[in-house]
């Protein structure tokens, strides 16, 4: 076969495989936008009942769009049953605490773990371990009877340092340090480097993306966190973002009208959606990082 | 002569000569490092002070239980007496164990005091019952030289915290520094021989003859330790200890007894002083009992049906909606990855409850099922079927399940596409380029290439779906309320956690708190014995 006719035939391969492909792809991505609007269900809901007025939310069957006219004014009147500054400000402040104090915590001892030696580490890094196996649950009762006993009840220090060290962290950062060549620091040792400055100076930008993803998970599981912070305040203004929601409004006592509802989880679900589309790239490495290696 | 066992008396005999040269190492290694007997004698008059004060203020009855022992025995043999003349606070710590050794040494391994038997009877017998002695030994080491020191760790913490608020009262108020003191003052002289104590201890086990080079390595670990030990290592110890306190309230130190009285029973003491009133003498006798030590708690968590519920609820959930939602995800993420045109976007969509908070989007979910104007019953009505019930009063426990479910899958969804779709693009394109030579047919590829080598992700992401399927409590509570039921019929979907809070919140009954305990250990133990057989599962079927 001369070479024409080759190309021509390759040609013809190709166009029979690129129908092939483009007929089926259509169908997988009709299929796959299928399953991403029912995915999407939930939010599109959640908006459309926001902005419905109390007459139209009681509608029975309910109206698929908003037909009765905007109503901006639930999120004013569900921003004003119960106080979300403060539920914000609490959050916050627990998050970024949290996570500096995770942070100094883990990179001094994942370092520690990982390259100094010293006697009783493996000992201590397999107590470390083991307690990560031990579901948060068994160590609640106790915890709550030692900040009882502390008279933390209903301060922040109790919402902050039972979660200011996770073994998970540090076993995942100690991975990472490992990966660091023995040489590097050698070399450091030769430049007069001390430990510290090595530390910070050579360490913590190698390891930079799982720090990312440490401040991501810990700012997040704040955000998320429902059943330590309903153990330990009773106070409404000390309340975090998840249980003073639910507390303010659920079904328990009065009925509260679903537009409100629905106003209130969007005043709380929307400003995370907004950073989480900024920070989209970083989350998904970070989160998918963790996932495979650990 | 023939001396064909000459070699086995030899290496007896070297035995035997080990053995007792490395217990005359080890003693002597612990006389040194542990503090040493005189310390220890001291310790025994600065006790009998505190406890003189303590009965001062305390009142005599509830000191009634201290000092029984008989001068004209040795101090250690006191120790073996009993129960009651074990050290009560944890400074007799190191003295406590030397005492103990030594007095299993000097009375022949009996178990009685060394001059009341002759020897001839005392060995033998000793041999014999010495073992049972050692394991009931043992335990009590264990319960009194283990546990109270780490009980007392959470006391040093609070300890050391009032001592240096005390410190801080004296140069900047020094009025206030005196009112609280004095008001006080008992439980600042215990902070401050508790304190003592940690601070004598210590330089017993430092590394001497190095420099403070060596010392670095705990100075990077030591606050993560600290913040360790008292909310991670303690409350795991304390729970395990906790549930196995019989009819014993670990927060009111009530202890219920039979015939119902309840006494009062000391923390550091094990121990229960109560008083009975004779009714024709009119009399009134002070006893001391111990606190029962047994599996009550677990024979009481057992038998109960919402335990049995809990576990039925939560089995249910998590061996429906796990391998559910592994599947859907696999489909998802492997058609994520053959599209190209909008797959940042869908990405964003499908990845979306994973930042969203638990409570907001359980809220969501009670709305759109709603039995009135929720979307579901809406969707289904223009297929032609009745509008359900889901969660609403009067719903069946089918329909809650399964609101549940598609719940907890929903939301489920998110972390393992990410964790999939990572995983499918880690994969060598020549495996996929092999197949396309080979014609291979698309569900062939998935099944015999994609699944294979995604398999160390799946396995990760099934362990830990199962273990937070076990843990699920916040997110029943989001949908259905505190009640974890319907409006009507509440605990109806309960699961393990709901079980654990439900005891530890309603903890009126004598006994209730370590029937919490006793169900967080029970949970524990499940994670570990689903987690052990998945690993083992994983290890023959994930490729690496």
């Amino acid at each position: 076969m001369n070479s024409e006719s080759s190309v021509s035939m390759k040609k013809r391969l190709q166009m029979k495989w690129f129908t092939k492909l483009h007929l089926g792809q259509i169908f997988l991505q009709l299929a796959i936008l299928a399953v991403a609007i029912i995915f999407f269900i939930p939010f599109y809901w959640m908006i459309i009942t926001a902005l419905k007025n109390s007459v139209e939310v009681n509608a029975i069957p309910p109206t698929l769009y908003v037909t009765q006219g905007f109503e901006w004014g639930n999120f004013a009147e569900a921003l004003g049953r119960a106080p979300f500054d403060a539920f914000f400000k609490n959050t916050l402040i627990v998050g970024v605490l949290t996570t500096t104090g995770t942070l100094i915590t883990t990179i001094f001892s994942a370092y520690a773990f990982a390259r100094l030696e010293f006697k009783g580490r493996e000992v201590i890094f397999l107590i470390f371990l083991s307690t990560m196996m031990v579901p948060g649950e068994m160590m609640m009762i106790t915890n709550y009877i030692t900040v009882a006993k502390l008279e933390w009840l209903n301060t922040y220090q109790a919402l902050i340092f039972p979660f200011m060290v996770s073994t998970f962290h540090i076993f995942f950062l100690r991975n990472s340090i490992k990966q660091i060549p023995v040489e590097l620091y050698k070399a450091a040792k030769v430049d007069g480097f001390t430990d510290i400055q090595f530390l910070f100076r050579v360490v913590v930008p190698i390891v930079k993306p799982t720090l990312i993803t440490i401040t991501i998970l810990g700012l997040l599981g704040s955000w998320n966190a429902y059943v330590w912070p309903n153990l330990v305040t009773d106070n409404e203004m000390m309340r975090l973002v998840s249980n003073g929601l639910r507390t303010a409004f659920s079904d328990d006592g009065m009925r509260v009208a679903q537009n409100l509802q629905m106003a209130a989880a969007a005043v709380i679900t929307l400003p995370i959606l907004v950073v989480f589309l900024i920070l989209k790239k970083y989350i998904v490495k970070g989160v998918s990082r963790s996932g495979i290696k650990g | 002569m023939n001396k064909p066992f000459a070699p086995l008396f030899d290496k007896v005999r070297d035995l035997v000569w080990d053995i007792r040269n490395g217990y005359r190492n080890a003693l002597r290694w612990l006389e040194r490092l542990l503090l040493i007997q005189g310390l220890y004698r001291f310790t025994k008059p600065v006790k009998k002070f505190a406890f003189d004060i303590a009965r001062i203020i305390r009142g005599p009855k509830e000191t009634l239980f201290i000092y029984h022992s008989n001068p004209k025995k040795q101090w250690y043999q006191n120790k073996m007496d009993g129960l009651l003349n074990f050290p009560h606070e944890p400074w007799g710590l190191p003295g406590g164990i030397f005492a103990t050794i030594r007095t299993f040494i000097d009375s022949g391994l009996t178990w009685a005091p060394s001059d009341y038997y002759p020897a001839i009877v005392r060995f033998p017998i000793g041999i014999i019952y010495s073992p049972i002695r050692l394991v009931f030994f043992l335990l009590k080491v264990f319960f009194f030289y283990v546990y109270l020191p780490l009980g007392a760790l959470q006391y040093y913490f609070i300890y050391t915290l009032r001592i240096i608020y005390t410190i801080f009262l004296f140069v900047t108020h020094l009025n206030l520094f005196w009112k609280e003191t004095l008001n006080n003052l008992i439980y600042w002289l215990r902070s401050l021989v508790a304190f003592m104590w940690l601070v004598l201890w210590a330089p017993f086990t430092f590394p001497y003859g190095k420099s403070a080079h060596t010392l670095r390595p705990y100075i990077y670990i030591l606050p993560a330790v600290s913040v360790l030990a008292v909310f991670t290592f303690f409350p795991i110890i304390n729970t395990f200890i906790l549930s196995f306190f019989d009819n014993y309230d670990y927060l009111t130190h009530k202890l219920l007894m039979s015939k119902g009285i309840v006494g009062f029973a000391d923390y550091w003491n094990f121990t229960t002083v109560y008083e009975l009133t004779n009714e024709y003498t009119g009399w009134t006798k002070t006893y001391q009992i111990s606190t029962g030590l047994g599996f009550l708690n677990y024979t009481k968590v057992l038998e109960s049906p919402l335990f049995w519920d809990s576990i039925k609820n939560t089995f249910l959930m998590a061996f429906v909606s796990v391998p559910l939602a592994v599947i859907v995800a696999l489909l998802i993420s492997v058609g994520l990855n053959s599209i190209k045109r909008f797959q940042g976007f869908l990405q964003t969509v499908f990845f979306l409850p994973y930042v969203t908070n638990v409570i907001a989007i359980g809220l969501v979910f009670t709305v759109m099922f709603n039995t009135g104007n929720g979307v579901i019953n809406y969707v289904l009505s223009l297929f032609g079927i009745d509008p359900v019930t889901w969660i609403s009063i009067g719903a069946s426990y089918e329909s809650v399940v399964t609101t549940m479910i598609i719940y907890t899958v929903w939301s489920a969804l998110a972390f393992k596409i990410m964790v999939f779709l990572a995983g499918i693009q880690g994969i060598d394109k020549q495996y996929y380029q092999a197949a396309k030579v080979d014609a291979t047919p698309k569900w062939r590829v998935f099944l015999r290439i994609t699944v294979p080598l995604l398999s160390p992700m799946i396995a990760y992401v099934t362990i830990t779906s199962f273990i937070g399927g076990f843990k699920s409590y916040a997110s029943v509570v989001s949908m259905l309320g505190e009640d974890m039921g319907p409006p009507g019929n509440s605990r109806m979907l309960v699961t393990i956690v709901g079980f654990i809070f439900y005891s530890f919140q309603n903890s009126n009954t004598i006994g209730q708190l370590s029937q919490a305990a006793a169900g967080a250990v029970l949970l524990f133990l499940l994670i570990l014995t689903f987690t052990t057989l998945q690993m083992y599962v994983s290890k023959k079927r994930v490729h690496y």
